[in-house]
């Protein structure tokens, strides 16, 4: 009975989406977009294709990079404010937060301004004399991945600081007790700790940098093609619906994985802490 | 003379403008059940993280077996500690709980296993190697931490209330088992409590803390018998205690006279079950005449509230009086008083 | 210019927001908005409402009780358009606005009543929705006003005859260059597709599909239509062997990138160029020898339209040559209507040359049709492309 309104909400806001999506999959494209109701199994063969294919397999390669990255700084960076003094604390982590009060486009754009061939970077390299070339740094698979990690690091920073900020202090004096120095109380105690920490903010950059559209076309010059921007253009560029919905369900699938994954680790981190 | 295994000299630790220990001298023997014995803030927590390393003292020392402890980070000292929430790993089996501080002293794989079946069998968890902590009891846990303490054989084990979050039926027993273990062991336990009963039954000997100030090391019956001052008399069992000045045969009160007692200082310590209690003129030499104003049976003894006329107890309670058997005394009734000397000590 | 002398951050800023607005627009329709919203000054013209001639065709009817709504790329019209037709007709007019083709074209075949009485929409789009069955026909009684466009704007390759739209803004693409900065001045679509070595990296192409492919198409003598499997084959490996020049894909900024000097030639549409070289007068546009397209926006009115006779009267209302000719002295956009041209600040002419270009030449480039079920070959095609 209590279930009432938020089972309304999952079945307006995400069943009945889902549904229309994974529907449209198996009919033909609407000339003037929308769908024509007539059944097909092509969309699936010629998501195939390999054209489609090797945007696939890129785009997971650059954001599982970028996931990757981001958790090189992040872990860190939470490892690091979880230890700070209470009020710092609370400092650190408004700060790691601010950039998302600024809108999505204008910081992508302060990267162009960053990176481009006339830009700050360059500038600084060039003028202090540490490079004698201007570098090409936009427009570049690196640019992209780097234009992801910064956009989504604090979502991976926070899970992390929230999992590691959890932990017993207990625990880590009690490793130390036992004989182990601090970087085998990391490696043993702190860091399979903060698992789950690590596989959500993990789950957190990898799934929007897997559908980010905007990065690699202001980042990436066009000249990298993520499944986002496939999707966004089936949708509104080809007036492909039923093209879209099956790219944006090969997602959908994908992401399901990666979540079956996550609460099967998590659930046996809740039972092992409680 | 036998050289001690600690001795603390001087040791001094702040929190912010607090001081949480303030000169802190103590020896503990080898081979003994030593307690720390306090209520809580009074420093007793401190003292037992500085032996561990997870403290740094601001002054004084600290020296094991003749080494400099404070000089070694916390994960060199033969020091192993159980923690009062027991900080067991939630993500490894008891087996690799225990076996942690074995592998950390690069024992070979063969050998680890070996000891860690050795004391699981002693702490009597034999079966449970493969479980996780979160698959075990409270009791089992508590064991489980014993194990992981003792395993490495350090020279110093130090428990910090060990039993507080077991209920009372699994504590005592467990109180009993501490103790066999510390003597098959053999190793020089330091326990943290609060609770003064499990201090008294386990302990060698004890050491009452307050306000990060030691105020007296000894035995427990030294402890209840002659307190060094009221703090402890305080804290150490039920005692009554009266306020006045010290004379040769006793302490000197106002509008009574002397009560018995022999020492020094200004307050007089007299023990419940030491007071014999009769119906007015009933007692040969009467020290103090009151009302009856409550009996408690509590099984084999009974207590019985006593308002005294014409003085004031330190605490403004009555005088609690011990008696074997069952009440005898019913409400109102008028009683008198007595203890003998050698029972009553005057501290300051 | 149309953002004058604000910092480049500001910039940036609006080109961001643009960005959003505008990844699909044809060409026309986010680029007019930051242009016209901005540029308000330098208008010469505008919101004069000036006695004209009277729609005949619907004098006869009484249209104060009618209403009709208008859909239209935002700051591509006079703000206060609907005032304007109300003080002229006696019909109140409501403004909705979209940001590319593709978002009025799902409104308009979502099915239903819409409630959209005139849409603003490029040439190969109504051709579209015509054959869709969705639009009303033009003719020169309901519009008596098409008489002031150029001969050459009634031979569309998409609509000849005007016969269910009637245009409102046309261009070509071109490529858009820094004459200080380069040897020579590009002259084909092969001076961007192969470069000269030392303009690698240096180069923009628009990334909206047909556009993407446009260089190559005619670089090769194909139609900008060509839908056969064996050209589009030839136009994709032209297309993926030049991307490796490229420093990227850009139908938003790349003027500013020609400003700041990392880019030196871009593919653009002529309006676009005019922002740049509004900035900075050594860049200049240049159609190729090639040839080129010829992109239209049109105005169409709704079989679906409860008020046809209002719809009817907006559009003509739009060809009126004072009204018509807010767009260029406002957007920087070429419009066929020749009667409009005296109204045209004669100094933008000069500051902008594609402003001067005649509707002859302008309609010499091929005019974009709609390929139907054949435009996700264009899609595929540009996936292979970026993704190479």
């Amino acid at each position: 009975m209590f279930l009432g309104p938020g089972l309304v909400f999952i079945t307006l806001f995400v069943a009945v989406p889902v549904l229309l999506v994974v529907s449209y999959t198996v009919f033909l494209r609407g000339r003037f977009g929308g769908v024509d109701y007539i059944f097909t199994l092509d969309n699936f063969l010629r998501a195939w294709e390999p054209t489609y294919r090797k945007v696939l397999v890129e785009s997971v390669g650059i954001a599982a990079a970028a996931t990757a990255i981001a958790l090189a700084i992040g872990y860190p960076a939470a490892y690091a404010i979880a230890q700070a003094p209470g009020r710092w604390r609370n400092v650190l982590l408004v700060a790691v937060v601010i950039p998302f009060w600024t809108n999505f486009l204008i910081r992508i754009y302060a990267w162009v301004i960053l990176l481009s061939n006339q830009g700050v970077v360059n500038d600084v390299l060039v003028g202090s004399g540490i490079l004698n070339e201007r570098l090409t740094l936009l427009y570049t698979k690196g640019a992209v991945v780097a234009g992801l990690v910064y956009v989504y690091l604090p979502l991976m920073i926070m899970p992390i600081y929230a999992s590691v900020a959890r932990l017993d202090v207990e625990l880590r004096e009690a490793s130390a007790n036992l004989g182990a120095n601090k970087v085998t109380t990391f490696l043993r105690v702190t860091l399979p700790l903060s698992l789950p920490g690590v596989i959500a903010g993990s789950i957190f950059v990898f799934v929007p940098s897997l559908g980010n559209f905007v990065v690699p076309e202001l980042l990436g010059g066009g000249k990298t093609v993520m499944v986002g921007n496939l999707v966004r253009d089936q949708f509104l560029k080809a007036r492909d619906w039923p093209f879209g919905a099956t790219l944006a369900l090969i997602m959908i699938v994908l992401l399901f994985g990666l979540f079956a994954l996550q609460s099967i680790v998590s659930r046996r981190f809740a039972t092992e802490v409680s | 003379m036998i050289e001690p295994l600690v001795t603390i000299r001087g040791l001094c630790a702040h929190y912010g403008s607090v001081k949480a220990l303030d000169n802190i001298t103590l020896d503990i023997r080898d081979n003994e059940f030593f307690a720390l014995l306090g209520p809580s803030g009074c420093g007793k927590t401190t003292l037992l993280r500085s032996l561990a390393g997870f403290e740094a003292p601001t002054a004084g020392t600290i020296y094991l077996a003749g080494d400099d402890l404070l000089a070694m980070p916390a994960n060199r000292r033969p020091v192993n500690m159980m923690f009062q929430s027991y900080a067991l790993f939630p993500h490894m089996t008891v087996e690799r709980n225990v076996g942690y501080g074995p592998a950390r002293a690069g024992v070979p794989r063969a050998e680890v296993a070996r000891r860690v079946a050795e004391v699981l069998e002693t702490v009597g968890l034999a079966g449970l190697a493969n479980r996780r902590p979160s698959q075990l009891s409270g009791g089992q846990r508590q064991r489980v931490a014993l194990a992981r303490a003792i395993v490495n054989r350090p020279r110093l084990l130090l428990l910090d209330e060990p039993l507080s979050a077991l209920d009372r039926n699994v504590r005592s027993q467990m109180q009993t088992e501490l103790k066999r273990l510390q003597h098959d062991v053999g190793i020089t336990f330091v326990i943290v409590t609060h609770d003064q009963e499990e201090a008294l039954s386990m302990a060698d000997r004890i050491a009452v803390m307050s306000h990060g100030v030691v105020q007296q090391v000894a035995t427990p019956e030294d402890l209840y018998r002659s307190p060094a001052n009221r703090h402890v008399a305080e804290f150490i069992g039920r005692s009554n205690i009266f306020e006045g000045e010290a004379e040769p045969r006793g302490l000197r009160v106002p509008n009574i006279g002397i009560l018995p007692g022999h020492g020094e200082g200004s307050y007089l310590v007299v023990r419940p079950e030491d007071i014999r209690i009769a119906p007015r003129g009933g007692l040969p030499s009467p020290v103090l005449t009151g009302t009856v104003v409550d009996s408690q049976f509590s099984g084999g003894t009974t207590v019985t509230s006593v308002i005294p006329d014409n003085i004031e107890t330190l605490s403004r309670q009555p005088i609690s009086v011990t008696q074997p058997g069952f009440p005898t005394f019913a409400h109102n009734t008028a009683v008198e008083l007595a203890w003998p000397s050698h029972s009553a000590v005057i501290v300051a | 210019m149309a953002i004058p002398g604000s910092s480049r951050i500001a910039l940036l800023g609006a080109a961001s927001l643009l960005a959003a607005a505008a990844l699909a627009a044809c060409g026309s329709a986010g680029g007019s908005s930051a242009g016209g919203s901005s540029a308000g000054g330098s208008s010469a013209g505008g919101g004069t409402t000036a006695p004209s001639q009277g729609p005949s065709g619907s004098s006869a009817t009484d249209l104060s009780q009618q209403s009709i709504v208008i859909d239209n790329w935002a700051g591509y019209m006079p703000e206060d358009i609907a005032a304007q037709f109300k003080a002229k007709t006696g019909a109140s007019a409501t403004v909705s606005e979209h940001a590319t083709n593709e978002e009025v074209m799902a409104k308009l075949t979502a099915g239903g009543a819409v409630g959209i009485d005139v849409a603003f929409v490029s040439g190969q789009y109504a051709q579209a929705l015509n054959d869709a069955g969705l639009l009303e026909p033009i003719t020169s009684e309901k519009v008596p006003n098409i008489k002031n466009l150029f001969p050459a704007a009634t031979k569309l390759a998409y609509d000849p005859g005007n016969t269910f739209s009637v245009p409102y803004t046309w261009g070509n693409t071109g490529i858009c260059y820094r004459s200080d900065l380069v040897d020579a001045a590009p002259t084909s679509w092969m001076d961007i597709l192969r470069p000269n070595p030392q303009y690698d990296g240096k180069i923009t192409m628009l990334s909206t599909e047909r556009w993407l492919a446009l260089p190559a198409q005619k670089a090769l003598g194909f139609s900008v239509n060509a839908v056969d499997d064996g050209q589009l084959s030839q136009i994709k490996n032209l297309l993926i062997d030049a991307k490796k020049h490229l420093l990227g894909y850009d139908d938003t900024i790349f003027y500013e990138k020609l400003i700041s000097g990392d880019a030196v030639m871009a593919e653009a549409w002529d309006g676009w160029c005019g922002y740049g070289i509004a900035e900075n007068p050594d860049i200049k546009f240049t159609i190729p020898k090639e040839g080129t397209d010829l992109w239209v926006d049109t105005m169409v009115v709704l079989k679906g339209s409860k008020n046809k006779d209002a719809a009817f009267a907006f559009v003509n209302m739009m060809l009126d040559p004072e009204i018509h000719a807010w767009v260029t002295n406002n957007v920087y956009y070429n419009i066929p209507n020749e009667a409009a041209q005296k109204f045209v600040d004669p100094t933008l002419k000069e500051k902008f040359p594609a402003l001067n270009v005649g509707a002859d030449d302008l309609t010499k480039g091929e005019g974009l049709v709609d390929i139907g079920p054949d435009a996700v070959k264009y899609t595929k095609l540009t996936t292979d492309v970026t993704s190479s």
